[in-house]
């Protein structure tokens, strides 16, 4: 019956085509990457090469082909048992493992779950940075405006009379250039007490008779002046 | 393996393709392959135009409402499995398993379509057994003209031009 009715035209040729062949021949030297067996399950590979050519067929042939694509690939796991156990190994494993890390992470931040997750992440992050920021004084504590200063115990009342009935006293400025580590070392090796900068980036040192002396001749003082005049009432 | 070989393989891909009703492939695919398949011009044209009429059809059918691009599908599967020496043990197996309820819905990825095509050779399937592989009862005699017509069509067209 199936033979009369017509059935099998048109198929002579590909009869032919389908006819037993004979064993071995499938052997290739190259196999696609995972990458490309991944994408291949995605059907993320062009269907075919921009254009056939005998060359690239060999190239295939001999295994030697690199920028695969679908029919390609298709093509080489039909006859090569290493990489149809690799794609059969790959389609069962778990999400997780048939995707890349890249795609993984996308796949992950696409997700509205995940996604409200990184948001929050993400925030903490920045609370976190402004914290840090603010913490290293870098809007807490504004450096003067000579940008080379240092700072002491800043001037009040109870400071400030101590200092004035000392006759020793002396509102100190010191050159904007100067180093101020070697400024530092040299006031406390005179063993006074400083504090300031004021407003006009003076500084008040107290201590005794033979301080003043050293420090009217001491390195990078450009400017001393008394708070007490002589005569005056402390 | 040799250029030859290759084409064989991916001629048999494109039928795959057809079974899983993906077609991912196109006319100039099916004459480059033909033709490293046969260099007789003659025959490569011949082969390519077979191949290309069942694709055609299928086109067809999925355009038309009544249609269904399984019929063609029907045929091509009861072709294949009449194009080897007739294996009795190979039917009995293909008896058993669509007894089983083995349909075309099992066949997921191209590999297994592949395989299909290649474990049918020689099943000398009935009529009635293709219909219950794909699904649905299927006038194999009535398509198979419909894609006669395509092929006649396919080969009229090369004259032409």
């Amino acid at each position: 019956m199936p033979r009369d009715n017509g059935i099998h035209q048109p198929w002579d040729s590909i009869k032919h085509l389908l006819s037993p062949r004979p064993a071995g021949g499938s052997v290739k030297s190259k196999h696609p990457r995972r990458t490309v067996l991944r994408a291949y399950i995605k059907g993320a590979l062009p269907d075919r090469p921009a254009s056939w050519t005998r060359e690239r067929a060999e190239r295939l042939s001999n295994g030697k082909l690199r920028d695969w694509t679908y029919l390609e690939v298709a093509a080489h796991v039909a006859d090569c048992a290493r990489c149809r156990a690799r794609l059969d190994s790959l389609r069962q494993a778990p999400f997780s493992e048939r995707i890349s890390a890249l795609e993984r992470l996308r796949h992950v931040v696409t997700q509205p779950r995940w996604a409200t997750v990184g948001w929050v992440l993400a925030g903490a992050q920045a609370a976190v940075l402004v914290g840090l920021v603010m913490w290293s004084g870098f809007f807490a504590n504004p450096e003067p405006e000579t940008g080379n200063s240092i700072s002491f115990p800043l001037l009040n009342g109870v400071s400030e009379y101590h200092a004035f009935s000392h006759s020793s006293a002396l509102w100190v400025q010191f050159a904007p250039q100067a180093p101020w580590d070697e400024v530092t070392s040299w006031l406390q090796s005179l063993e006074v007490e400083v504090l300031g900068p004021d407003a006009a980036g003076r500084y008040l040192i107290v201590g005794d008779d033979i301080t003043r002396d050293l420090v009217e001749s001491g390195p990078w003082v450009v400017h001393v002046e008394s708070p007490v005049e002589e005569g005056d009432e402390p | 393996m040799s250029v030859e070989e290759l084409a064989r393989t991916m001629l048999e891909l494109f039928l795959a393709e057809m079974v899983l009703c993906t077609d991912r492939f196109e006319e100039p695919d099916v004459e480059f392959w033909s033709d490293s398949y046969d260099d007789t011009a003659t025959r490569a044209r011949q082969l390519a135009h077979e191949v290309l009429a069942y694709k055609a059809a299928k086109t067809r059918y999925r355009q038309s409402r009544a249609g269904n691009p399984r019929n063609v599908v029907a045929v091509l599967l009861y072709n294949v499995s009449h194009s080897a020496k007739r294996d009795e043990e190979c039917r009995a197996l293909w008896g058993r398993r669509l007894e089983e309820g083995y349909d075309l819905d099992r066949v997921t990825c191209v590999e297994e379509a592949l395989d299909l095509v290649r474990d049918l050779r020689g099943a000398y399937l009935s009529e009635e057994m293709v219909g219950r592989l794909v699904g649905r009862v299927v006038n194999l005699g009535r398509i198979s003209s419909r894609i006669g017509e395509e092929y006649q069509r396919l080969c009229g067209g090369e004259a032409h031009a």
